[in-house]
This record gives C-alpha cells, sequence and structure tokens, in this order.
C-alpha cells in the first residue's frame, strides 16, 4: 500500500514536470498564434486584439501561474482555432485514439505470446528461426511505410479495406496492422527471451522431475513467471505505441489526439497542444502505474513487501 | 471488375433468378441457395460500394482547417469563402468562366460616380424564414464595407470603401460609396447578405452560427466536420443533394486515397502528380482549371542590396527557369507572365517574358555590381511543389553565380519571419489567390505602401493603385492597369511572378454538375450523384 | 569459440550489408552514378531501368525533381550513418554517465534522475523533435542530431543504471571500497568497465532505431533542408509522390530497413560474445531427448532389479567441436529399498547419470551407449508421455538447492498438489488434505502455513522438506537426492538427513545418494559407487569402501574426509546404521 501511493506521488510530480516544459517549450517555438489567425499583413493593432483576447498578450509568467491555476481544477483552457474548451476537445478526440491503440497492443499481445512461446518451446527449431527473422524484420521496418505501402495495396488497388477514418470495425484492420509491425516484433522477442530463461530455471526441472507435461510446463509453468519481464515491457510499449498513433493517424486520418495535436501545433494552437500533451503524459504515467500494480501482483515477491 | 459493378452483377444474376423461380425453371431450394450466393456477394461490405448507400449524400474534403468563427466579413480564409458560397447568397454571382450574373440582385444600373442602384429578387427567405428585403442589403454592406465601424475592424472592410444604403423601397435600394470605387460590382459579388435583424444582434450572433439564403443549411458544427442540410426554400429551387459532409483533411495523399477508395466523392486541391492515380481509377475523375493564383519570388524592398538594384533583381528573374517550374506543377499550370494572373480583369502579358536566359542574367548581374550572396525564406508544404521550385531557384541562380541560401520553413515559422519583427533573408517565396476577378484586390495589400508584402514604397505604384481603385469606367482602368502592369514588370520588379496555379478537384464518377471555381469557390447546387 | 558464434551466418550478412553501408556513406561520391542534388526536370519521374518507360542511365528511377533515386540513396547513406552514429554518440556519453552516477550513489541523485528521466519520457517525442527544430530556423544536420540525442539518453542511462544497481553489490566492488578506494575510482575504473559491453550493444541497438526516428521525422516534415538528403527525406519525397512514382517511397524504405536489420543483427552477434543477456536469440540449451530410440527390450527378466544400469556412456558436444564423455561405461544395480550412494568431486558425471535415469537430459548430451532399465522395463527411448507418467510415481528425484527448485510465483501447497493430481485420480479437495499430510510427514510444524506460502516465504529447510514432500507425494519406488542437503547449513542437513532416513525407512523407497561429501554417503547408504571423471573406480558396501578404500582416489577423498572433520573416526558412524 505505502509502495502504491509512494508511486501515486511519483506520478503526480512527474504531470507536473510535463506540464511546465510543455508549457515554457511551446512558447519557444517561433510563430505567433495572434498572428496565424488573421490575414496576412495585418496591422499591428489587429494583432494585438487578437492576443488580448487570447491572454498571450500577458507577460510569461503571468500566462503560466493562470494556465497552472486552471489545470489544478480541470480547466485546461479554450482552444485559439475552434473556440471550444481543451478539455471537451480532448475528450472528444480522444476515445479514437484510446481504441486504436488498445486495439493494437491487444492484438499485438494476442499475436506475439503464442509465437514467443512457440519459439521457445523449441530453441533453434524452425519456428523459432522463423519468428526470430520476423522479429528483427518487424523491428527494422518504418511503421509509416508499411502503413503508405499497405493502403497503396489494399485501399486504393484492391478496395478491399477503407483508407481513411473509424466508421467500422474493418476500418481498424489496416491501422492497427501497421501500429502493430513493431510492437508484435518487440513483445515476440520479450516473450521468447522470458520463457527461455524461465526454462532455463531449476523449477522447471524440477517439474519435468514431477511429471509434469511439457505443455503445462510451457503455459502454466513458466508462462506465470515470463509474464513478469512481459508486463515490464508492456508498460514500457505503452509510450511508444501512443507516439507511433500520431502518425498512424496522420496517414489514415484517424480522428484521435494525435491527428488534433498535429493540426494544433501547425495552426499553434496552445492550449491544444498543452491539452493534449498533457493527456499523453497522464495516460503514459497511469499506464506505468497500471503496469507496477499488475508486476506487484504477479511476482509475489513485491506484493508481500518483500526487498528484491 | 469494380466493387460496385461487382454488386449490379450480383443482383442482376439474382433477378434473373427471380425470373426463373417464377417460371418454375428452378426449384425452391435452389433460389434459396442461389441467393445466400450472390445476396453475399451482393451484400459483401467492399468499400467502393461502400460509398453511397443513399444517393443524396455527398462527401467532400478539403484541405484547409476550418474556423470556429462564422462571421462572413472577417476572415480571408478561403475556406470561408467555399463554405460560404453554399450558406450564403450574394447580390451578383461569380461564374466558372468569371463572368458575373445576377444573385439577390436582379439588376444593377450606375447612377453617378459614386452611386449605383439595385433591383433586388422577390420571394427569397432567410434559413430561419425571414423575408430578404432592401434594409437587410444596407444592413450588411453597411457592415462590410466599415460604413457602421467595427472595433477592430472587420477584415471585409480593407475591400471596400465605407458604402452607405438607402432603401428606395423593399426590392430597390441604391448604394452610395464615399469616394469612387472601381472594383464595387466585384466586390459585391463576394460579399455575402445577411439578415439585418442578425446584424442588430451583434458581433457575437453573426460568429455563433449563420444564416443566409444559400441552398444549403449548417447543421452540424464539429470541429473538422460541417454538415449541411438542403434549403428547400431556396430563391434557385431545392438543391439536388440532401445532405453535404464538409471534412478536413490535412494530408493531400489521405484524401486522394479516401477517393480512390469511394470514401469520398469530391476532394478539393488535387496536386497535379496525383492525377495520373486518379485517371487511371475507372471510378474517379479530375477537373482543372488555371488559378488567378500567383506563386512568385518577392524581395524585400526595403532591405539592402536588392532593394535599390534594379539590375540585380533583373538579373534573378533572367536566371530562374520558370518553365521548369511550371512544369513541375503541372497540370493546369502555366508560366507568369504579369503580375496579374489569368482571369483577373484588365491583366496583360508583358514582355520581356523574363524566359530562362543566363548570359542575360550574367549581364545583368554584371550591371548590377557582380554576384551577391542572399537568402530566401520558403514555406514548406504549403503552396504544392513550393519546396521542389525553391531548390530548382536555388540551383539555377547558383549557377549564374549567386550565392543562395536556402531556408525552408514550417507554415508558422514563415508568417512570423514574413511579418514579425525581424525581417530575415533578402527574399521569401510565397503566393497570393484572387478570390475576385477584380484587379485591385490583386495588387492593393501586395503593393500599395505601407503595409505591403515587399516593403515598397514605391510612389508610382502608389498612385497608379490608387487610380485605379478611383476609377469607375472600364476603359479608364484598363489603362490604369496596363501601366500598372508594365512599370511593376519592367521598371519596379518588386516580386518575379513565377506560375499561375493549377487548380484542381477530383471527384468520382457518379457526381454530375460539378464545377471548380476559378476563384476558389465550389457551389454544390446544381450537383447530384446518379 | 568467439569467432564461431561471431561467425554465425546472420551475423555475416549483417556484417556484409553494414560494410556496404560504410562503404557507400564513405566513398558515397565515387560510387554514386549522377550528382544526387542536381535537378534535372525533363527527366522527372522515370520508372526503374527494368520497367517500361525506364532508362538504363537511372538504375532505380528518377523522383520529382529529375534526381537519381540510386545515387540519393548512397549519398543518403552518409548523412544518415553520420547524424544517427553522432546522435548515438553524444547519447549514450551523457547516458552511460548519468546512469552511472544515478546507479551507483542512489539516494536522492538517483530519484531526482529518473524522475527527470521519467518526464522526459512521458513528452510526446514529436512535441520535443518540433520545439527543438523550429527554434532554428535551419535543420542542419546538427539540429536534427541534437533531438535525436536528447530523445534518447534516458534508454542509455536506464539500461546502464539498472546494470550498475546489480553490479555495485557484486564482491569486488565491496572488497575494493573496503580497501578505502575512492568512489570516482571504483566507478571509472571497476564498474564501468563491466558495463560498458552491455552500453556498446545497447548503442548499437540505438543507431538502428535512431536511424529510424530520423525518417519519421522527415516523414512529418522536419527532415533536413535541402539540397541536403538523407534517407529519410528521400521517403518523404515518396510519399508526396506515391501517386506516380511508388519507387520513390520503396527503395528508400527498403534502404532503411537492411540497414536497420543489419545493425540489429550485428548487435545481436556482439551480444553473443559480450552479454548473453542482450542476445536476441536468447539462451540456446535444447531440451534434446536422446537420440537412440531403439526398441524396448520385452524380455522381463523375473523379479528384475528396481533399477538397472548398464554400460550406460553419455556424450556432449565442444563449443571448439568433438565430443567428451561425461559418463564412461557405468554400470550398476538398485534393488527395492536399498540405499545406494554415489560420490565424487564435481565433473565426476554422478549427476549427470542421475540426469539421464530420470530423462532429465537437458543439455546437448547424447546416450551414446548402455541401457537404463527401471523395473526391467527400458527408459532410454520410451516416449515422452509414458516417461511422464513415471516420473512422479514410479521415480522421483530431489536437488540441491530447493530455494531454486521450487517455482517462485506458485504457492507450496499448489505444488505439492500438482504433483498428487498429476499421478493420482483423487479430487482437489483430497489433494490439498494429502499434501498438508505429506507436510506434516516431513515434520514441518504448521502445514496449512506453509502450504499458504511462497517458497521465499520459508527458510531454506523448510523449501528442501517440501521439495522431499513432493518427492514423496506418489510414493515412488526410486528416489534420486542430488547433493540434497549440500545447500543447507550444518545443523539443518544433518536434521534434514535424519528425517528423511526414517521416512523413506519408513516407504521402502529404494535412494540413490549423490553427494561429494563422503561422510554423509558413510552415514547413510548401503552400498557406494565412487566415480572420477565418469568412471566408476571403486564400488561395493559402503561400510567395506570406507574402511578399506582400494582405489587411491577413494583413499583421498577419506583423508579429505577427515581432516576437515578432525579426528572423529569414521568407521564408528558407518556401523551405527545398519542396512536393511
Amino acid at each position: 500500500m505505502r509502495f502504491l501511493l509512494r508511486r501515486a506521488a511519483q506520478a503526480l510530480f512527474v504531470i507536473f514536470g510535463v506540464a511546465c516544459v510543455t508549457f515554457f517549450v511551446l512558447r519557444l517555438v517561433p510563430g505567433d498564434p495572434a498572428r496565424l489567425m488573421v490575414p496576412p499583413g495585418s496591422s499591428e493593432q489587429v494583432v494585438q486584439a487578437i492576443r488580448i483576447r487570447l491572454g498571450t498578450n500577458l507577460p510569461l509568467l503571468e500566462q503560466f501561474w493562470v494556465y497552472m491555476s486552471g489545470l489544478v481544477q480541470g480547466d485546461l483552457g479554450i482552444s485559439f482555432r475552434y473556440e471550444r474548451p481543451v478539455l471537451e476537445l480532448v475528450l472528444t478526440f480522444f476515445p479514437a485514439t484510446l481504441a486504436l491503440g488498445g486495439v493494437a497492443m491487444l492484438f499485438s499481445i494476442l499475436v506475439a505470446v503464442p509465437l514467443g512461446i512457440a519459439a521457445a518451446a523449441k530453441p533453434g527449431g524452425l519456428t523459432d528461426r522463423l519468428v526470430l527473422v520476423l522479429a528483427m524484420a518487424g523491428q527494422s521496418l518504418p511503421n509509416f511505410w508499411i502503413g503508405v505501402m499497405l493502403v497503396l495495396f489494399f485501399s486504393i488497388q484492391l478496395q478491399w479495406l477503407p483508407a481513411i477514418g473509424n466508421d467500422n470495425a474493418v476500418s481498424y484492420i489496416l491501422p492497427v496492422l501497421t501500429l502493430s509491425a513493431v510492437l508484435i516484433a518487440t513483445l515476440v522477442r520479450t516473450v521468447r527471451q522470458a520463457m527461455l530463461e524461465a526454462l532455463a530455471e531449476d523449477y522447471v526441472r524440477t517439474a519435468r522431475a514431477k511429471g509434469v507435461p511439457w505443455r503445462r510446463i510451457l503455459f502454466v509453468h513458466a508462462l506465470k513467471n515470463a509474464a513478469i519481464p512481459l508486463v515490464t515491457v508492456i508498460g514500457l510499449q505503452i509510450g511508444f505505441v501512443l507516439g507511433g498513433a500520431f502518425v498512424v493517424e496522420l496517414i489514415f486520418n484517424w480522428p484521435g489526439v494525435g491527428l488534433l495535436a498535429l493540426q494544433a501545433i501547425a495552426t499553434r494552437d496552445f492550449p491544444v497542444v498543452q491539452g493534449v500533451v498533457m493527456l499523453v503524459a497522464v495516460v503514459f504515467v497511469v499506464a506505468n502505474l497500471l503496469v507496477d500494480i499488475a508486476y506487484a501482483y504477479l511476482n509475489p515477491r513485491v506484493r508481500l513487501g518483500v526487498e528484491q | 471488375m469494380t466493387s460496385s459493378s461487382r454488386r449490379d452483377w450480383a443482383n442482376e444474376v439474382l433477378a434473373f433468378a427471380a425470373l426463373k423461380l417464377r417460371r418454375g425453371e428452378i426449384s425452391r431450394r435452389r433460389f434459396v441457395q442461389l441467393s445466400a450466393a450472390f445476396g453475399a456477394a451482393a451484400a459483401l461490405p467492399t468499400f467502393g460500394a461502400y460509398a453511397q448507400a443513399s444517393r443524396d449524400t455527398l462527401k467532400f474534403l478539403v484541405g484547409e482547417s476550418f474556423w470556429a468563427n462564422w462571421h462572413p466579413y472577417n476572415h480571408t480564409a478561403q475556406i470561408g469563402y467555399k463554405i460560404q458560397r453554399n450558406i450564403f447568397s450574394r447580390l451578383l454571382e461569380v461564374q466558372p468562366d468569371m463572368s458575373l450574373t445576377a444573385g439577390l440582385a436582379e439588376s444593377w444600373t450606375q447612377i453617378d460616380a459614386l452611386t449605383w442602384e439595385l433591383k433586388l429578387r422577390q420571394g427569397v427567405t432567410f434559413h430561419n424564414g425571414a423575408p430578404f428585403t432592401a434594409a437587410d442589403v444596407k444592413a450588411s454592406v453597411e457592415l462590410a464595407s466599415g460604413f457602421v465601424p467595427s472595433d477592430p475592424a472587420l477584415a471585409m472592410s480593407s475591400n471596400w470603401v465605407p458604402t452607405e444604403g438607402t432603401v428606395v423601397d423593399d426590392h430597390t435600394i441604391r448604394l452610395k460609396t464615399a469616394s469612387p470605387f472601381g472594383p464595387v460590382i466585384n466586390t459585391m459579388a463576394y460579399t455575402d447578405m445577411l439578415s439585418a435583424a442578425d446584424i442588430a444582434a451583434g458581433q457575437a450572433a453573426l460568429e455563433a452560427k449563420p444564416n443566409g439564403t444559400g441552398a444549403f443549411m449548417l447543421t452540424g458544427d464539429e470541429p473538422n466536420v460541417k454538415t449541411l442540410t438542403r434549403f428547400d426554400n431556396h430563391w434557385r429551387g431545392p438543391a439536388k443533394l440532401q445532405t453535404l459532409t464538409w471534412e478536413f483533411i490535412q494530408d493531400a495523399q489521405t484524401r486522394l486515397a479516401a477517393l480512390l477508395s469511394g470514401q469520398a466523392d469530391v476532394i478539393d486541391r488535387v496536386v497535379p502528380d496525383q492525377a495520373s492515380m486518379i485517371d487511371a481509377n475507372l471510378d474517379a475523375r479530375l477537373i482543372s482549371v488555371t488559378a488567378p493564383e500567383i506563386q512568385a519570388l518577392w524581395f524585400r524592398m526595403d532591405k539592402e542590396p536588392l532593394a535599390s538594384n534594379l539590375n540585380l533583381r533583373k538579373a534573378i528573374a533572367w536566371g530562374m527557369d520558370r518553365e521548369s517550374m511550371a512544369a513541375l506543377v503541372g497540370g493546369a499550370a502555366r508560366v507568369a507572365d504579369s503580375h496579374l494572373a489569368v482571369g483577373i480583369e484588365f491583366r496583360a502579358a508583358q514582355s520581356p517574358t523574363y524566359g530562362f536566359d543566363p548570359d542575360q542574367a550574367r549581364a545583368a548581374m554584371a550591371a548590377g555590381g557582380g554576384a551577391i550572396a542572399f537568402e530566401i525564406g520558403a514555406p514548406s508544404g504549403f503552396y504544392p511543389k513550393s519546396d521542389e521550385i525553391c531548390q530548382l531557384m536555388q540551383q539555377n541562380l547558383n549557377e549564374v553565380g549567386f550565392d543562395v541560401k536556402l531556408t525552408l520553413l514550417e507554415l508558422g515559422a514563415w508568417i512570423d519571419m514574413l511579418f514579425g519583427e525581424s525581417k530575415p533573408g533578402e527574399a521569401f517565396y510565397g503566393g497570393w489567390g484572387n478570390i475576385t476577378r477584380d484587379p485591385d484586390f490583386a495588387v492593393a495589400t501586395l503593393f500599395h505602401s505601407p503595409g505591403a508584402w515587399s516593403g515598397a514604397r514605391d510612389p508610382r505604384s502608389d498612385e497608379l493603385i490608387e487610380m485605379g481603385k478611383a476609377a469607375a469606367d472600364a476603359g479608364e482602368r484598363g489603362q490604369i492597369y496596363a501601366d500598372l502592369q508594365a512599370h511593376l514588370w519592367n521598371d519596379l520588379l518588386p516580386s518575379v511572378p513565377i506560375l499561375y496555379s493549377d487548380l484542381s478537384s477530383g471527384y468520382r464518377a457518379n457526381v454530375r454538375g460539378y464545377e471548380v471555381y476559378p476563384t476558389f469557390v465550389q457551389d454544390f447546387w446544381p450537383v447530384e450523384i446518379v | 569459440m568467439i569467432r564461431n558464434r561471431l561467425l554465425r551466418p546472420e551475423v555475416l550478412i549483417g556484417l556484409s550489408l553494414v560494410a556496404i553501408l560504410l562503404a557507400c556513406a564513405m566513398f558515397a561520391d565515387w560510387i554514386a552514378p549522377h550528382n544526387p542534388t542536381r535537378m534535372a526536370p525533363t527527366v522527372k519521374y522515370l520508372p526503374p531501368m527494368w520497367l517500361e518507360g525506364g532508362d538504363p542511365r537511372f538504375f532505380l528511377g528518377t523522383d520529382q525533381l529529375g534526381r537519381d533515386v540510386l545515387s540519393r540513396l548512397i549519398h543518403g547513406a552518409r548523412t544518415s550513418l553520420t547524424i544517427g552514429i553522432s546522435a548515438v554518440a553524444i547519447a549514450a556519453t551523457f547516458g552511460v554517465i548519468v546512469g552511472l552516477v544515478a546507479g551507483y550513489f542512489r539516494g536522492w541523485i538517483d530519484t531526482v534522475i529518473m524522475r527527470l528521466a521519467d518526464i522526459q519520457l512521458a513528452f510526446p517525442f514529436i512535441l520535443l523533435a518540433l520545439s527543438i527544430l523550429s527554434v532554428t530556423s535551419t535543420k542542419s544536420a546538427l539540429t536534427i542530431i541534437v533531438v535525436l540525442a536528447v530523445a534518447d539518453w534516458v534508454i542509455h542511462a536506464r539500461v546502464v543504471r539498472s546494470r550498475i544497481l546489480v553490479e555495485r553489490e557484486k564482491e569486488y566492488v565491496r572488497s575494493a571500497r573496503a580497501l578505502g578506494a575512492s568512489d570516482l575510482r571504483i566507478m571509472f575504473l571497476y564498474v564501468l568497465p563491466a558495463v560498458l559491453p552491455t552500453a556498446i550493444i545497447i548503442a548499437l541497438i540505438e543507431l538502428a532505431v535512431l536511424m529510424l526516428v530520423e525518417s519519421i521525422l522527415s516523414f512529418i516534415g522536419l527532415g533536413i533542408d535541402p539540397p541536403a538528403v538523407s534517407w529519410g527525406t528521400a521517403l518523404a519525397d515518396g510519399r508526396r509522390s506515391l501517386a506516380n512514382a511508388w519507387w520513390m517511397l520503396f527503395f528508400p524504405g527498403m534502404a532503411i530497413f537492411l540497414a536497420v536489420l543489419a545493425i540489429n543483427l550485428v548487435a545481436d552477434g556482439l551480444a553473443d560474445v559480450l552479454d548473453p543477456r542482450l542476445k536476441l536469440s536468447g539462451i540456446v540449451r535444447r531440451v534434446l531427448r536422446s537420440k537412440s530410440a531403439r526398441e524396448t527390450d520385452t524380455a522381463v527378466v523375473e523379479h528384475p532389479p528396481l533399477l538397472a544400469v548398464d554400460n550406460l556412456s553419455v556424450e556432449f558436444p565442444l563449443e571448439a567441436g568433438g565430443t567428451v564423455n561425461a559418463v564412461k561405461n557405468v554400470s550398476f544395480t538398485l534393488r527395492t529399498g536399498e540405499r545406494l550412494g554415489i560420490v565424487g568431486e564435481s565433473g565426476s558425471g554422478k549427476t549427470v547419470t542421475a540426469m539421464t535415469v530420470m530423462g532429465l537430459l537437458d543439455t546437448a548430451g547424447r546416450i551414446s551407449g548402455g541401457s537404463v532399465r527401471l523395473k526391467g522395463r527400458d527408459l532410454i527411448g520410451l516416449e515422452e508421455s509414458k516417461l511422464n507418467r513415471l516420473r512422479g510415481s514410479g521415480m522421483a528425484m530431489i536437488f540441491q538447492d530447493a530455494s531454486t527448485a521450487l517455482n517462485p510465483v506458485f504457492r507450496v501447497g499448489w505444488q505439492i498438489e500438482e504433483a498428487i493430481l498429476l499421478h493420482q485420480p483423487v479430487s482437489r479437495t483430497e489433494a490439498r488434505r494429502m499434501a498438508l499430510d505429506l507436510l506434516r510427514m516431513v515434520n514441518i510444524a504448521e502445514p496449512e502455513r506453509v502450504a499458504g506460502s511462497y517458497p521465499f516465504e520459508i527458510s531454506g529447510g523448510m523449501q528442501q522438506r517440501a521439495m522431499i514432500a513432493i518427492a514423496l507425494s506418489c510414493r515412488p519406488d526410486l528416489l534420486l537426492a542430488d547433493e540434497p542437503t549440500t545447500a543447507l547449513d550444518v545443523t539443518t542437513q544433518a536434521q534434514i538427513l535424519r528425517e528423511l532416513d526414517a521416512l523413506i525407512a519408513r516407504l521402502g523407497t529404494g535412494v540413490i545418494l549423490i553427494s561429494h561429501d563422503l561422510g554423509v554417503i558413510a552415514e547413510f547408504t548401503d552400498r557406494v559407487l565412487v566415480m572420477k571423471d565418469g568412471e566408476v573406480v571403486e564400488s561395493g558396501k559402503t561400510a567395506d569402501i570406507v574402511t578399506a578404500p582400494r582405489h587411491p582416489y577413494t583413499q583421498q577423498l577419506l583423508a579429505a574426509v577427515r581432516k576437515l572433520e578432525g579426528e572423529e573416526p569414521v568407521t564408528e558412524r558407518a556401523l551405527v546404521h545398519s542396512p536393511g
């Protein structure tokens, strides 16, 4: 319990840190949002009027204070461009990203775990070599390249699958494949490695001495041990999945926060960019917290509070 | 076999089988089997067929993000004019061939140098049911032209001179400009008519929701998707389409993919390179015009060494292979031969053509005191092929002997560079699109000082521009603009126009009545899906 | 040996690709057929040479400005590689130092650094990149290197830190500190070299990652400014021209793919040699069944001995080639209820023999001759499923280190129940009851608590007792005990042995006890085999052997025992126990 509280406190600190860094970094970037909202060459008065409306005319530290005090109350500000509360915008777009990332992660786990186990069951065998080659290849491919080629082939040439949007279940196929390619490769490696290490442990020898059938050793004895490092790696990958989702959303025009953020960056819509960054940070931190909890659950040493 | 034809084929077979069943030629059981097989084929969720279950909904993809603010007079965004074309009507309407036809005004006569009288159409109503009368015209024009002042001034008012409206009767109005204003008729053609009641309700009301007399009403307002629904009482009669969905997709390749896979019916701003893919696809078509949009290399006329050195500027003009640059864009793009683009009134081809001639360039460079080093700032990814054009430009000019540094900037940073406090670089690449055929729109903001794009303060240009704006007589204006073009082309050269843009749209083969307007708008009233 | 592992086919392929990559990077100007930046719009969008419309001058076609794709790829190699290597060098140097400091000093320094790293990790990379790249107006190679390095250092820091956490607890560090060496000296002279191999491999892997990331940046428009060409910018151009020129996207993508793959292969080969933990291929230990699947001899001898091992030989392959015989022509028999000891030093083959009997030969070992019969039934060549039925019920084994022999993530009770449920047709509740009984049988005072505990929660002695409970749960006829008490302290050792003694006496199990400790053997067994270098050098009744060893090796062993135990004569103890 104390362990959880400590992790939660660390999580809050990280989120706060991200908020600060985002705020200042954004304002370092050239490009006055007020100027982007009026015709090029408009007079200084016109631009200043917009600045006043947006609140960007205030001194930097004052803007920071306004933002932070709003943040603490759950108010993420108003979008410069869409003129709606950022929280509302972000919450409208977020489910799509969550769905994409979640399905991709789930799909990757469902594919990677059996493959990794199969590979570890007969190291050096045909399945193993094949899986290793595929994993190596998967991690070497630029995922947006895969995405574009998939669209070219399946949407345009064959017209089997939609190229844009998330209207129905079928439209998940290409984006999820694109996002999963690298993820599966990484997870397969992890599962395989973890399984191999587990299988090399003494308790497997004991299980065999007990007469436990090989399948049961794989799926019960070894897997439960392998699950521990696997869960850690999944946690690390959550961050990369979120990042990868940005690019995938651009290719497929997936209406998620990645697309929202990329558009907002182009129009210097600071509040929206900040809002998305905050959301991503929160998701990342929460996911890691969940991973820690899962890890504690799976690893009895941690659960029962024994120092490793 | 395309997906839609596969479905048709399946349906045909099913119909044939039904016939056979009725005739007793096949058993009921066999028919059920056939239906199952072909019904499945017919019902397969293929995405070509995905396109239109209903034929009265059209999906239109645009490449510019929407604004939250619906005030028609307070922006210069092309996307604004595009969507307003369908929500509002204007006194006069521009046609695809750039001619003007009657809109809400049936006739218009000039009474004197400052006054026009317009007879208005009868039986027109707004979306909210209110009738359209001269009072609405008065309120609209007075607001748009700045006669009724706004603080800060509305963007639209810089295209007008303050104009007072006098209601003669419900369907007749007199408009009197504060000073002679040549472009007045052309400007009326892109000034949307609003309801006087809405204007009286205040700026906030106008920004919140549009209420016009156009063929469609706004019924859905999401950040990236706008839904328009047919207004049955539109004065031209109801539109053929029931629903129009406009969606913003930033990436041109993604828009194209959507068109080719059948998920969109019309896409805007197709890059000419994509034409071959559209041609190759049996279900898609391409339509192009040359737009009155000019891409040019602009000099900072308030910064040495280029500001005072006409020879160097001419050397740069001679040293660029503008033919190849236009060819890089392809499609309907053309090499520029004047500071006024095609489609603009009173434009004329200028000479010399500044065709690519490195020797001539070197001669001019020598006359200008020899080679210099300078920096060009260009917005990356905003104008089609601008990166490639600028790279070619750099190569051309370096071969002539200049030392050119090319800085590609993201749009926000480029705008900052242009109009921010520090003014880096000696030249920049930029474009300007005319949403009207009036030449004043093409020159006033760009070349008249102060506030000119190039920073030039040239008395002769200013004089000609002011004269052109004030002259009411077409012959007079023609002469003025001829002089202005010659002056800009030969004596001042504050920018080197490179090409006039290609404006292309892609649409599905079953879309009829769609046209591209050189003024960057689309009118969806006559469009239907067959 | 190292050469062999480095020269695996995959690694060779990787090395050759990397060599090509380096050649392109260094000699681009000579190798590339055309100038990569010269624009010639008249030949734009030419397809690759072998397609219709292709031009033999341009092998892979041309791009939207008429530039040769192949030449751009070759020059791009230089840019991409330079950017990648520079970025990784900076990130690794910085990251390793930070990780070193954080891992070594721990405490608040560690916490602060790790929180900062967390913040950076939580920050979306694209925004980070955009911010940095937008502050400078030009996107030169240097700015991109800075962006990549800033994004990447965290990985190096984290990996190094976790290695340091392990290293600093090791003996050599403790002794160095005890000797008074300064922190700095320890860090850089002792600890750093230990983690350097890991750091190098991570650096290689991250090089591949950063090359990919550079292409992503270019894809969203943040690539290096023209006229410089990198693979990323070539890819971005290809994306924009996908409609007309698929080759503009395909070949740069392939180039990136192959380069990244090559680097990963080389990193993997290096990991094999330097730090197998990082290996892609992991620990390659193979679970082999014996290759010789021979016919089982159906002729069963009347009243066969419990176990008959006849001329058993087992060999292992050596890294350098050839084989070594771990067990040479070993023969012995065991009758029901009899206790046999096998004694010898490590490497004598005693454990291998036991493993072979159980069918647990789990390295690359191969039975090259002989037979093993349990109650007349040939075990070698028996199908795995039949062998599984025998294991645990007909024969069982207990191992040296109970703390690792028990599965750490399952409760003790569960592990005992599993053994029961596998071989006996009882319900779960019944099995649970039986498990508790077993725990009582091995003298565990609170069977319910222990059954509900995880292995790490109970003492070493209790763990070993649990192991014994598992082994005896199905009343096997044969029990193999491999150094069952060596890992315990002396007092517990004696206790466990006595308890085991009483148990198997009650159950009448035949036992093979393996030990290097002649004292234990003497006290416990009826007969003994002395093994050295895989062969049986002496065998006979325990009493005889310990009083009058014939083989010089046995004599040495005895002498060693006497020395350690002081003057206590072994003979008396041997006489206390009576066989039977």
